[in-house]
């Protein structure tokens, strides 16, 4: 008990704010017009996800920061910046919710089939560093206590009923979150036959993609679909 | 890895080549299933063992499209039974004498006669038929009752269907219904190109993606007979280990949280985000994708010596960390005794990586079947006797103790090389369509089997994580704890859903 105490008292403080983080984790590609050599289309032909299109815009959901784009690119064109995070326009319930539910709120969390990388990500939300207990967010266990569904990986086929069985747990309004890339619905890493014929994704309020979206991101996207964060 | 010995037999000559193969004190690797028909017009089941010597034998036969049966391998070596039961769900060959051949893969809901790994399946979508519940084996008596958990859980943890039997609070049988996650990454890769591959084994599983990768790559490479140079063995090494690091300092920590032990739990995660900010910052990536690929590294790496001083920090404070909370009585409280895992079952159903060691198995990929540079380096392999939880904590520190000794030898090793080419192209010429790599990940030997086909595609791909094998042992761990043990038991095994089901 007494060599528990001695270490805790040891440590400091190294939590840190979303404004003290956000220079460290920058892993989304961005192609500068002004380098950028119009007539190479190394960076296109290279993409294994076919994310960079024919004008040089990156797809944000395809891109998995994979950092092929960068690595070929001869003009040095190519640099890495924080990645955006993606609000849906047509969605009518932000607005509601935002109203009802300013500060505090729960989130009930589902994997709906993925690596588990997105997974640790999320768990990695609340440990010291980034502890996202104090922006008042915290993960319930059921869907009747949340607020908000957050989910990760493309539903997949054998995870479609308990998806749509919380959907109808959780008390309205509520707010949809979509985490990492196969969330945000990009199906690339799901065969035919394993993919959801129940859902398409229109029901999502807030993309916050990524392959994994970085702690930092998470807890911004968070943020941003509160209307905490510009 | 020493030897890859091929041997083919038949039908009715496989129970005596099976009973020697156990009689000899073979470890069964994995059994899976090709459809062959467009090359041979017949299916072939193909059965992997690991030999004492660390020779690995490939025991394959075939089955005629008419006759879809064989006598099942899993009486004579239990562990085959799950893998046994994905042939029968995915190819509709039956293993007659199976001791239970409920489907495993397949839902209830999924259309008869549909088998989604043979070529000839239509990879389409599938609607849902009448949801019914699983099927369990029934456990009766008087005061029995069944408590269902999941499919979704509690806290921020994969998906999976658990069913216990209880008497009380005392458990007496668990059973699990996983794949809920099935993603049908086998299928998915049938047919790209190895460079497509790569994308899906990295996604197989988040924390495991660096040594699926690297098994996938010396599969790949020894299609083609590419010896790959030292330096990109050994900072591939390094690599491994820093993985097998930040798995087993998170899971340390994560342990903890089984009986609520807060301190170590936000200890464990502080040193785990240090390590994966490590990652980010020398490799790019925090789960340390995108650098291993056939033929060596995507990119050079620029071993910095601060990294390695970064490393000895963190090293100091794990031992202080363990130093602090080993014997505290409310960990040795629940920790000990609790969950045990005996030796002979460990090796009967094939347990593997901390659980095998934590019951008193010696027995380690790397130094067992010495694959890659590990035969040059010094480390030794702890073990632990009792195997209940307490041994899987401890054994997890030890390990680390070894990783960071590894890691500071390949280091050395790299400062000597002159020769610092970080990627041989493949040759034009496959050397034989079938390549095998096994490799010890976080949670224990993980084998990798690909086969192309003559365009250089991938024909079939079979992955068998080391948590597949581990998800079979957890249910001989249940019976005497009580319920509120359950996920301290669980989580001292840290079983991997994704790559379990794919």
């Amino acid at each position: 008990m007494f060599k528990v105490l001695n270490y805790l008292l040891k440590t400091k403080v190294i939590t840190k704010s979303i404004d003290e983080l956000s220079a460290s984790f920058k892993d989304f590609p961005f192609i500068d017009d002004s380098l950028c050599q119009k007539d190479c289309k190394e960076c296109i032909e290279r993409c294994p996800m076919e994310a960079i299109s024919y004008d040089k815009k990156i797809n944000n959901i395809k891109c998995i920061n994979c950092r092929v784009c960068s690595d070929v690119c001869k003009s040095g064109a190519i640099e890495l910046i924080e990645r955006p995070i993606i609000i849906n326009e047509n969605s009518k319930n932000i607005e509601t919710f935002r109203k009802k539910y300013k500060d505090s709120i729960h989130i009930r969390y589902v994997d709906a089939g993925e690596c588990n990388a997105c997974l640790f990500e999320l768990n990695a939300t609340s440990n010291s560093f980034y502890d996202i207990d104090q922006y008042g967010i915290s993960f319930v266990a059921s869907p009747k206590h949340a607020d908000v569904i957050l989910f990760t990986g493309s539903i997949v086929r054998n995870m479609q009923k308990p998806f749509l069985d919380t959907m109808v747990a959780i008390p309205k309004p509520y707010l949809v979150i979509a985490v990492g890339n196969c969330a945000c619905g990009n199906n690339k890493f799901v065969s035919e036959y394993a993919k959801n014929s129940l859902l398409d994704d229109d029901f999502i309020d807030v993309y916050i993609p990524g392959c994994p979206p970085s702690p930092f991101l998470i807890i911004k996207g968070i943020l941003k679909a509160l209307g905490r964060v510009k | 890895m020493k030897n890859y010995i091929l041997f083919t037999t038949t039908k009715e000559n496989l129970d005596n080549e099976i009973i020697s193969l156990r009689s000899s004190g073979a470890q069964l690797l994995t059994v899976f299933a090709n459809d062959e028909r467009s090359v041979n017009n017949n299916f072939k089941i193909y059965a992997i063992f690991l030999m004492k010597n660390g020779d690995i034998v490939e025991l394959s036969f075939f089955v005629n499209s008419d006759e879809l049966y064989y006598e099942s391998i899993s009486r004579y070596f239990p562990s085959a039974n799950w893998l046994e039961r994905e042939i029968f769900d995915t190819f509709g060959i039956k293993p007659i004498k199976h001791p239970d051949l409920r489907p495993i893969i397949n839902f209830p809901d999924w259309p008869k006669d549909t088998f989604s790994m043979r070529k000839d399946f239509i990879n389409k979508k599938i609607n849902p038929g009448k949801a019914k519940d699983f099927n369990f084996i029934p456990v009766k008596g008087e005061g029995i009752f069944q408590v269902p958990v999941g499919p979704i859980h509690a806290g921020i943890i994969e998906p999976g269907h658990f069913r216990f039997f209880v008497f009380g609070e005392d458990m007496i049988n668990m059973q699990a219904q996983l794949f809920f996650t099935h993603r049908g990454i086998e299928k998915l890769i049938e047919g790209s190109s190895v460079n497509d591959a790569l994308l899906y084994i990295e996604r197989l599983c988040g924390v495991s993606s660096a040594s699926h990768t690297y098994a996938f790559s010396k599969a790949i490479e020894s299609i083609y007979g590419l010896n790959t140079s030292k330096y990109i063995e050994f900072s591939r090494a390094i690599i491994l280990e820093l993985e097998r690091l930040y798995n087993h300092i998170g899971d340390i920590g994560n342990i903890c949280a089984g009986v609520g032990f807060h301190f170590a739990v936000s200890r464990g995660s502080i040193l785990k985000e240090k390590l994966q900010q490590l990652n980010f910052k020398y490799f790019g990536h925090r789960y340390l994708r995108g650098i291993i690929c056939p033929g060596g590294l995507k990119r050079d790496i620029n071993f910095d010596s601060s990294m390695f001083i970064e490393l000895d920090h963190i090293e100091s404070e794990l031992k202080n960390l363990f130093e602090s909370i080993k014997d505290y009585e409310l960990l040795l409280d629940r920790f000990v005794t609790t969950g045990i895992l005996h030796k002979d079952v460990a090796i009967e159903m094939g347990a593997t990586g901390v659980a095998l060691r934590a019951s008193g198995v010696n027995f380690d990929t790397r130094k067992d079947i010495g694959y890659s540079i590990y035969p040059d380096l010094e480390f030794n392999v702890p073990f632990q006797i009792e195997g209940d939880v307490y041994c899987r904590f401890v054994q997890r520190f030890e390990e680390c103790i070894e990783s960071f000794k590894i890691i500071k030898q390949c280091f050395e090793f790299i400062k000597k090389l002159d020769d610092k080419v970080f990627f041989t192209d493949l040759s034009e010429i496959i050397k034989n369509n079938i390549g095998i790599g096994v490799v010890e990940t976080p949670r224990g030997t993980a084998l990798h089997w690909v086969m192309l086909d003559e365009s250089e595609k991938i024909y079939r791909i079979h992955i068998r994580s080391a948590s597949h094998r581990n998800w079979m042992v957890l249910p001989f761990c249940i019976p005497k704890n009580i319920i509120p043990d359950f996920p301290l038991i669980n989580k001292s095994f840290e079983l991997c859903y994704s790559s379990m089901d794919r």
